[in-house]
């Protein structure tokens, strides 16, 4: 694993925007940066396969144990909402996605952090963006060169299969729902749209204030009154149960994306629970309820984008970040610092789409704690390690 | 073992403009597509207020709404 420089390319702001990102800069900083890329080894994204396959038989373990051990409520899943969880997992609902957030320098087994499962984002900039931009590089190759390099990424042909399969056995339709102010959801669920929309879905989207409950019809509703059979959100579990119509979730049959039963996945109690039950696993960090020796990191449950974490190294605080999860409750997790490639933190986001292991989009920070200004950066692997990494020719 | 996709068609997302442009889109235009299927179809008019109660006090014959959106201003993660 290695991070090289290279210069972006020329109109790279026009590009992206064509290709569908609008907040490539975070006030006047780019957030996609391609002035440089991550170059992996053919064994370390086997490497970064491997555990993410096994991470999610053991989630989906944990979710099995959860709700035949009736543990529900550890994960502030209020008694109300239990069956619908419950029954949600029975029926084997499907899963568009999810991602996990991986710790790994190239020499150890990658170890998870956590794991995004109810609403990742960063999606477009792994599926797309940074597919684009391979080609665009590889294509300054001679061509017999181009074929020892690759990305690890099949995102958006797993999508549009994920739809087809969903299209097949539920119907025809699906309705896209999430904050529409929020520019970056919005672009989140137009990618996720488009690709229903190629697998032949109909397909519309509102934002989550719009979408409506017929109290005498017992049914969710469009803006023309038609009831929603299956709904992506883009909006947390945890949020729509608590707000004016989560007592109404339970009683309508519309089918959610991601469904019920990724509440469990999706607040950090996963992570003492992943440790209780695969204590040997290389990919489990050991998490508990309370603080972990000298050195650990403290999560709130259902934390966002690195808001409220405090890392403590041997007794002393050594980062922390604001924000607005305060009061709830937390988790530790021992700490596993990120390596440091010239000054930078990758995360790596590994993505499940379909149950498959299918991409990555590695997550840039100056610190150790990865924030909503952390960079997307984009990767390439080495087939051969003989190969000379590319890099664009500079400017003129 | 082929990891990379093939290639990559967008319909809805190929342009920036094309995205801004279905935003605007009213809800008239969307009704009378029935779900949509070009790339229309977004109703951003504005997110609605209030929240209905799903437990009482609601017309049969039009939804409530605003009931959800309350909580955050960004799902990112």
């Amino acid at each position: 694993m290695q991070r090289i420089v290279t210069p972006a390319r020329p109109g790279w702001i026009k590009t992206v925007e064509s290709q569908g990102l609008l907040f490539h800069s975070l006030d006047d900083e780019p957030y996609w940066d391609e002035t440089a890329y991550y170059l992996f080894e053919s064994r370390e994204i086997d490497a970064l396969e491997t555990a993410s396959y096994r991470l999610n038989e053991m989630c989906l373990a944990a979710v099995d144990h959860v709700i035949s051990e009736r543990r529900l409520a550890e994960f502030d899943i209020p008694e109300p909402f239990h069956a619908f969880v419950v029954e949600s997992w029975e029926r084997d609902e499907h899963t568009i996605y999810g991602r996990f957030d991986l710790v790994f320098n190239g020499r150890s087994a990658p170890k998870l952090l956590e794991y995004n499962a109810d609403t990742p984002t960063s999606l477009l900039e792994a599926a797309v963006i940074q597919w684009f931009w391979s080609r665009d590089l590889l294509e300054t190759l001679e061509p017999w060169d181009r074929g020892s390099f690759d990305q690890f990424n099949s995102l958006h042909e797993r999508l549009i299969e994920a739809w087809t399969r969903i299209g097949a056995e539920r119907g025809g339709a699906v309705t896209f729902a999430a904050v529409t102010d929020a520019i970056e959801d919005l672009m989140t669920v137009s990618y996720l749209r488009d690709t229903a929309m190629q697998a032949g879905l109909r397909t519309q989207t509102l934002d989550i204030s719009q979408v409506g409950w017929h109290d005498g019809r017992r049914e969710f509703t469009d803006l023309a009154e038609r009831f929603i059979p299956l709904l992506f959100k883009l909006y947390p579990w945890e949020w729509l149960m608590r707000e004016a119509f989560g007592p109404a979730l339970p009683l309508a049959s519309t089918r959610w994306l991601e469904p019920p039963w990724k509440m469990i996945l999706s607040n950090k109690t996963l992570l003492p629970l992943l440790y209780e039950l695969f204590p040997e696993s290389p990919y489990v960090l050991p998490a508990a309820y309370e603080p972990i020796g000298s050195s650990y990191v403290m999560k709130p449950v259902f934390s966002r984008e690195g808001e409220n974490i405090e890392i403590i190294q041997a007794g002393q605080m050594i980062a922390w970040t604001d924000g607005r999860y305060h009061n709830q409750p937390v988790i530790y997790q021992e700490f596993c610092p990120l390596p440091c490639f010239d000054g930078r933190y990758p995360v790596i986001g590994s993505w499940m789409v379909n149950g498959h292991a299918c991409g990555l989009g590695v997550r840039e920070g100056d610190g150790l704690i990865t924030t909503n200004t952390s960079r997307f950066v984009p990767h390439l692997f080495r087939k051969t390690l003989t190969s000379k990494p590319p890099c664009l020719a500079p400017p003129v | 073992m082929q990891r990379s996709t093939q290639a990559i068609t967008l319909v809805l997302m190929g342009s920036a403009l094309a995205l801004v442009g279905c935003a605007r889109q009213t809800e008239q235009d969307e009704e009378n597509s029935s779900y949509g299927g070009g790339v229309g179809g977004i109703h951003t008019v504005g997110r609605v207020g209030g929240g209905g109660s799903p437990t009482g006090g609601v017309s049969n014959t039009a939804s409530a709404r605003g009931g959800f959106g309350a909580t955050g201003i960004s799902a990112v993660s």
